[in-house]
């Protein structure tokens, strides 16, 4: 290799390199030295080394630990049934049925579409007075419920939501990955005298297992960190029964002005992320 | 304090003319050069002040002011009242020099005077301009003895009835000067509930704007002497005793909708019959051309004291802005009285001054319905209570807003409250040294 | 794994001749009972699948095009004409054009473009670094990528806020194109793909002396057109439902992005106009899919090609 040919690999990885280093890993660095060094009353300018100060006072808080149970619930619930749904829609969407061609392009849509335009929607559909889906209760003779507005509710309406974006993203890449596995070795399953259901567990799960686990552990960091619909539709509520760690982090930040105890939220929800994720990649890892 | 016409020609012909700017960006950013906002070529020797409100017509007020001050544009950032306050804290509390005008909610005047985002103005406001606002004003405007803001807004609520509605339900409503009392609103609400029309409810059914009167008018203060303490207070048997009620027409009578509500879509579609809202709806109802007939009566009351919400914007002065002297001229004379009437005319808001109210009061055109409603309401802003004077206001208004939802939605009232009430405590440790 | 419910395969035309017996007979009309079933399952699931998916985008869009007033007449007690607008009018996406909203929609247009050009730059050089070269440092560098992946931006966006700030680039297209250029997806699915591209082809042009440069851009990228696409449309579509950090760094009229519009339309504290508000939002929906759904073949194709590998 000459010189310039030393050279060239980082020549080309500079600019995007500088990029992340400047507004991904500068910025995660500092979030995190934040919740060693703001005080509650950090926006007034009072900055100092405050130590554990702002966790401690974290725990203290019921509200906290509230919202703790409240990610946790939803994450339990959302990331599994998110992948379980997107890999049963990702074996309806690879048949070879007629006219399953719109019937993709119809999943594709929720892809498209932002957050807050879904949460618009969705939001407006599930209203307790002029809402869709009560209308349409209504005609067929059901009570209207109270979806975003009841405490037993919300959240489980919220999963349903999120996961309508979810469901069809994470199904485009299961699909992908079906799509991957030659026919011949399925085929020679059911030859062998296995059933669909069993074909479909020993051989085509086995084969998708890093395209689930890279979509599992996709999910995971995304839902963990979910802030669009609590802030658009619940504002946490009831009752605190949707207080997402993320929407928690940024009332305290943005409207209570308190950045300390923000950042050490936000620093225990990564912490928490990270070990879920650890965690899955130990149980699905492939193993040979 | 909040507004609500978007139909207004608003920021439309100023912005179309400086946004060739686009194109011109996307050179500059191609060339390397700096990419910062278009500059108008009129405005070289101009200053520009920027401004984030939600007051849809607010660039029209600005530029009545800069024909009087050719010297200084203003650039309005129209937000909705969510997300001024938002910027506000994200701006102010990173030190930014942007908003030089900063629009501050007269109950949070504290809250930002305490975190240093406010400019005294005590120099700049003479006193006759200051004596010319009501009582409630002034004394929103002041924080550690300092005068940080100045008020370009009143408000005062009414009771809004369907008249039609009455008659068809056989329900006689209140005159122009009867007062009724909240539980004449409740047996009212209960006769004219039928078939998809709910009886009442408040615009704002769930913050303590326009909440507050519910514990007031039973004699309960609405926080502590040291102006951070709630609890014992916001869970006091008044307030229970007030909140019992309110959640009671969501949940027991059902006579208040619940779950999100567009009090003024109910109202115009004739499936509201009565409603608390402020004196921005009459021009709303009065250009809808409604097929009804609607009336204003004075806001109810428990029958002892009287209590109406008031407050609304005040603006103030970034400390770190790069032109605070010129800030300062607009703070100055968006509340005197020439202001005052630039933001009746184009805005259709209250005037924070007295003298103005007596002038709507006395004014001929509002002998009839309906402009009898401003009549109404200017006469309603001498009973006109400011909200809790904090540094803790927003975390306050906040969590009481989610207890307020929740009794809306059935929740056991004392321990919403009380939940409520440990939850603010929390939140004031930190201005308590 | 096709036809999983499908059961039996349908026999060959030619298998049904005269000769089958009875029993033949009935073992495929059987088989073919079952598989005309398990077919109207399939049909019926995708048809309430596709009504959930559509009903509030279609409801959305029908609002759009009534009268603020009737946007809700229908719905409680609700009759099938919700579904259909009351009256129809374009008062709504009148109203939000004489309100800037068409000024949002080029903001975004430019900001998606120059993010979509300066992205893949970035990106497509330092994929190809990570495809083609060996060299000291590469392990830990690809894991800079990797990891970068896993944190969420919005995690980060107070301390981001604050440099756009120290920076000076509030209200400015710096503050919304830059931080975007910082895509390690990008970077991740374009090394991916030129993994893919056989050493020949740049063997023999290097061969006829070309910089490393000039191969990437001569004949690396004009064979890369599916990463392309799928790139493109992937920042695009990041930009235009870009919603928290436009609204943070630049809310000003001059700056404001598509979402941050139809967030604040019509809305005015406690009054809605829901049409102007349907009406936007109809736009800043349909933008998106019109791009995504001529492109499908593409989107969903290099999505393949990253998620499996990954």
């Amino acid at each position: 290799m000459t010189r310039d040919e030393r050279w060239t690999p980082y020549l080309f990885l500079l600019p995007a390199m500088v990029l992340l280093l400047m507004w991904r890993y500068i910025p995660i660095v500092s979030g995190l030295r934040e919740s060693f060094y703001s005080n509650a009353l950090s926006l007034t300018g009072g900055r100092e080394f405050v130590g554990w100060d702002n966790f401690t006072r974290l725990f203290d808080d019921p509200v906290f630990w509230q919202s703790l149970r409240v990610t946790t619930w939803f994450n339990v619930i959302v990331s599994p049934l998110q992948v379980v749904l997107a890999l049963a829609l990702a074996v309806v969407a690879n048949q070879a049925l007629r006219g399953i061609g719109v019937f993709r392009t119809i999943l594709l849509l929720p892809v498209a579409i932002s957050i807050n335009i879904t949460s618009l929607a969705w939001g407006q559909a599930l209203d307790t007075n002029y809402g869709l889906v009560n209308g349409l209760l209504d005609a067929v003779g059901i009570a209207r419920q109270p979806f975003l507005r009841s405490v037993d509710q919300a959240l489980p309406t919220l999963v349903g939501i999120v996961s309508w974006i979810g469901v069809p993203f994470w199904m485009l890449f299961l699909l992908a990955g079906l799509q991957g596995i030659p026919r011949e070795v399925l085929e020679a399953a059911r030859i062998d005298g296995a059933s669909r259901w069993q074909a479909f567990w020993h051989v085509t799960v086995p084969l998708l297992r890093r395209t689930i686990l890279f979509v599992l552990v996709s999910d995971t960091v995304i839902n963990f960190t979910l802030f669009a619909p609590p802030y658009l539709l619940t504002r946490g509520g009831p009752q605190e029964s949707t207080n997402l760690m993320m929407y928690e982090a940024w009332q305290r930040g943005f409207v209570y002005g308190d950045l300390g105890a923000s950042a050490a939220m936000v620093f225990v929800l990564l912490l928490i992320t990270v070990v879920v994720v650890a965690v899955e990649f130990a149980l699905l890892r492939p193993r040979h | 304090m909040r507004s609500r016409w978007l139909d207004g020609p608003s920021l439309t012909r100023r912005r179309l003319l400086q946004h060739s700017g686009a194109g011109a960006a996307a050179l500059a950013l191609a060339g390397g050069a700096a990419a910062t906002a278009p500059q108008r070529t009129a405005a070289q020797d101009k200053v520009t002040l920027t401004w984030l409100v939600d007051l849809p017509n607010s660039q029209e007020v600005a530029d009545r002011f800069t024909e009087a001050n050719p010297d200084i544009e203003i650039e309005v950032e129209l937000l909705t009242f969510r997300e001024v306050f938002q910027q506000n804290q994200i701006r102010l509390g990173s030190k930014a020099d942007n908003p030089d005008i900063v629009s501050v909610d007269a109950p949070v005047v504290a809250s930002y005077g305490l975190r240093g985002w406010l400019l005294p103005l005590d120099e700049h406001i003479p006193q006759e301009q200051v004596d010319a606002w009501v009582d409630a004003q002034a004394l929103s405007s002041v924080y550690d003895g300092k005068r940080l803001s100045a008020p370009i807004w009143n408000s005062s609520q009414l009771f809004y009835y369907n008249l039609d509605l009455f008659e068809a339900a056989g329900v006689t409503p209140p005159g122009p000067e009867e007062r009724w009392t909240w539980d004449q609103v409740a047996d009212a609400a209960q006769r004219l509930t039928q078939g998809d029309v709910f009886g009442f409810q408040f615009e704002q059914y769930n913050r303590i704007y326009q909440l507050q009167p519910l514990p007031q008018g039973k004699g309960a203060p609405v926080i502590g002497e040291d102006g951070l303490t709630v609890k014992g207070i916001i869970d006091s048997p008044e307030w229970i005793e007030a909140f019992t009620w309110f959640g009671d027409l969501h949940t027991k009578s059902k006579v208040a909708p619940q779950g999100t509500v567009d009090v003024h879509e109910l109202f115009i579609n004739q499936k509201l019959a009565m409603c608390v809202r402020g004196p921005w709806a009459i021009k709303s109802l009065t250009e809808a051309n409604l097929p009804f007939r609607w009336r204003a009566a004075p806001h109810p009351y428990w029958g002892g004291e009287i209590y109406v919400p008031t407050d609304s914007w005040h603006l103030g002065v970034n400390p770190n802005g790069k032109h605070q002297a010129e800030a300062i001229r607009f703070v100055q004379w968006s509340s005197s009285l020439e202001g005052s009437r630039v933001w009746r005319e184009l805005e259709d808001i209250w005037p924070p001054q007295e003298s103005l109210l007596e002038e709507i009061i006395q004014d001929p055109a509002n002998e009839d319905w309906p402009g009898r409603a401003y009549a109404v309401a200017a006469a309603e802003a001498q009973h006109s209570e400011p909200r809790p004077l904090t540094p803790g206001y927003l975390e306050y208004e906040e969590i009481l807003s989610d207890a307020f939802e929740d009794i809306r939605n059935g929740a056991d009232v004392e321990q919403a409250l009380s939940g409520a009430a440990d939850r603010i405590d929390r939140e004031m440790d930190k201005y308590r040294t | 794994m096709r036809a999983r419910w499908g059961d039996e395969p349908v026999p060959a035309p030619a298998a049904v001749g005269a000769g089958s017996t009875i029993g033949e007979r009935r073992i495929r009309a059987v088989a073919a009972w079952r598989s005309g079933v398990g077919l109207t399952l399939q049909y019926g699931l995708l048809v309430v699948l596709a009504a959930v998916i559509l009903a509030p985008l279609w409801w959305i869009g029908a609002s759009s095009f009534t009268t603020r007033e009737t946007a809700w007449k229908n719905v409680l007690p609700f009759t099938w004409r919700a579904l259909l607008p009351d009256e129809f009018t374009l008062a709504g996406y009148r109203a939000i054009f004489a309100n800037d909203f068409g000024q949002a929609l080029l903001n975004t247009l430019f900001v998606g473009l120059t993010t979509v050009v300066g992205t893949i730059a970035v990106s497509a050089t330092a994929g190809f670094a990570f495809a083609r070269f060996a060299f000291r440092g590469k392990g830990p560098l690809w894991a800079l990528i990797v990891v970068s992946l896993m944190v969420p931006w919005e995690a980060t966006v107070i301390p981001a806020y604050t440099l756009v700030n120290s920076l000076g680039w509030l209200n400015t297209w710096y503050a919304l194109i830059v931080p975007a250029l910082a895509n390690g997806t990008v970077v991740f699915l374009f090394r991916q793909f030129f993994a893919d591209i056989p050493q020949d082809f740049l063997d023999a042009a290097r061969v006829d002396g070309a910089s490393w440069g000039r191969v990437l851009a001569g004949v690396v990228l004009p064979l890369s057109k599916p990463v392309l696409i799928t790139s493109a449309i992937l920042i695009f579509l990041a930009q235009w439902n870009a919603f928290f950090w436009p609204m943070l760094v630049a809310p000003d009229a001059d700056h404001r992005l598509v979402q941050v519009a139809v967030s604040i339309l019509g809305v005015q504290q406690e009054l809605r106009y829901w049409d102007q508000l349907f009406a936007g939002a109809t736009i800043a929906a349909a933008v998106p899919l019109l791009l995504v759904l001529p492109l499908q073949r593409y989107y969903v194709g290099s999505i393949m090609g990253s998620g499996i590998k990954g």
